[in-house]
């Protein structure tokens, strides 16, 4: 069998049979430990974990889907009780050996992350605006007779359609740069005030509307890697925040404790 | 430490939105994909070339009610600006390659 790994653990946090206890659903879980470091694991078979087989599973949502709650639980659990080192989702060895062989090859990398994510946890914070706020795109079109009054809610429909239609869609143009600018003020500051309350802090994209099941628009994907201790003070920046935009239609949304992906260190191997 | 949970701090205020919710799918592979170590295995997924949106998600998609276009089109002018203003997003920093293609 070949053995897909979870993370990465201080064999002096983790024992052995404490794995017994942590939930999975590929069983059996098991601690392989190489050098000053050790490796969560359990077996799985090439002919689903394969080269081949892995990039036709990848298109499987429902398979997708499995094997990251699978793998996010493990860690969540193990991160409960001791430090982790999050491994890339699906990241397998065909042997023991090359698993070891690997560990030792990268102890030194894998003891200082384990050092340096030592007491802390990730956080995902995200803001979203309401996107009705500068929805205009009646403007967009060409106008057509009778929906000019509409447009232009200043003053009465004039008799020159034409400067009319240009003068809503400039006004159009201007609110939708002031809001723009509004919310990229919003945005930098909100982020400055969470990265001052964490040690490490980094912006990933935005999730597509059409992908992230919220009815508002998405203008900030923050993650942040906050110590344990200052948990509390962390969440209670989002919440002040989220006071100040009471009635603005803005949300913020926190999520965690994440294991720490994204702060991970910038050491990669190179294959070869 | 307790299970991850999104904590909608908007919740009081908005009836229709949960306080809790189960962690994302989207949020999930956010990270998965995108995070984590990649050190030398026998095996690797090589999805760093692959667009989160280009997956099989029509399911996730088909869940969501029909956005606007209007809405797709000042994300992504906001997305830029917004970007552009703190920071570069994660994927374009140079000097962090994708998964290596390790055999």
């Amino acid at each position: 069998m070949a053995l897909y790994v979870y993370g990465i653990v201080d064999p002096e946090e983790v024992a052995a049979d404490q794995l017994s206890a942590v939930v999975s659903a590929r069983c059996p879980l098991e601690l392989v430990q190489a050098g000053t470091v050790a490796a969560i694991t359990s077996p799985v078979g090439l002919d689903e974990f394969g080269e081949e087989e892995l990039r036709e599973r990848v298109e499987d949502l429902e398979w997708l889907e499995v094997t990251a709650r699978g793998h996010e639980g493990v860690l969540e659990q193990v991160q409960q009780w001791a430090t982790v080192v999050p491994m890339r989702l699906c990241t397998v060895y065909r042997t023991r050996e090359s698993l070891c062989e690997t560990l030792l090859r990268q102890e030194q990398f894998l003891r200082e992350a384990l050092t340096r994510l030592a007491g802390k946890a990730e956080w995902g914070v995200k803001i979203y605006v309401d996107s009705a706020r500068d929805d205009g795109a009646a403007v967009e079109d060409q106008p057509s007779d009778g929906d000019l009054a509409e447009d232009d809610a200043e003053g009465p429909a004039s008799d020159k359609p034409g400067a009319d239609y240009m003068r809503a869609r400039r006004r159009h143009a201007e609110q939708v740069e002031e809001t723009a600018l509004a919310v990229q003020e919003m945005c930098a500051e909100a982020h400055a005030r969470l990265s001052a309350v964490a040690v490490d802090a980094e912006l990933s994209r935005p999730q597509p509307p059409e992908l992230s099941q919220h009815p508002g628009e998405m203008v900030l994907n923050g993650v942040y890697l906050v110590p344990d201790e200052e948990r509390e003070g962390f969440a209670e920046t989002v919440l002040q925040l989220q006071r100040e935009h009471a009635d603005d239609g803005t949300e913020f949304e926190l999520t965690g404790p994440w294991p720490p992906y994204n702060f991970i260190g910038e050491t990669f191997e190179v294959a070869g | 430490m307790s299970t991850p949970a999104t904590l909608t701090t908007a919740a009081r205020a908005r009836v229709s939105v949960p306080a809790a919710r189960e962690v994302t799918l989207l949020d999930l592979l956010d990270r998965l994909l995108a995070g984590g170590i990649v050190i030398q295995a026998d095996v690797t997924l090589a999805v760093a070339d692959i667009d989160l949106v280009n997956l099989s998600l029509s399911a996730l998609v088909a869940s969501v009610d029909s956005l606007g276009r209007g809405l797709q089109r000042s994300s992504r002018e906001l997305e830029a600006g917004v970007l552009g203003a703190i920071d570069r997003p994660r994927g374009e920093r140079p000097g962090r390659p994708g998964a290596p293609e390790a055999r």
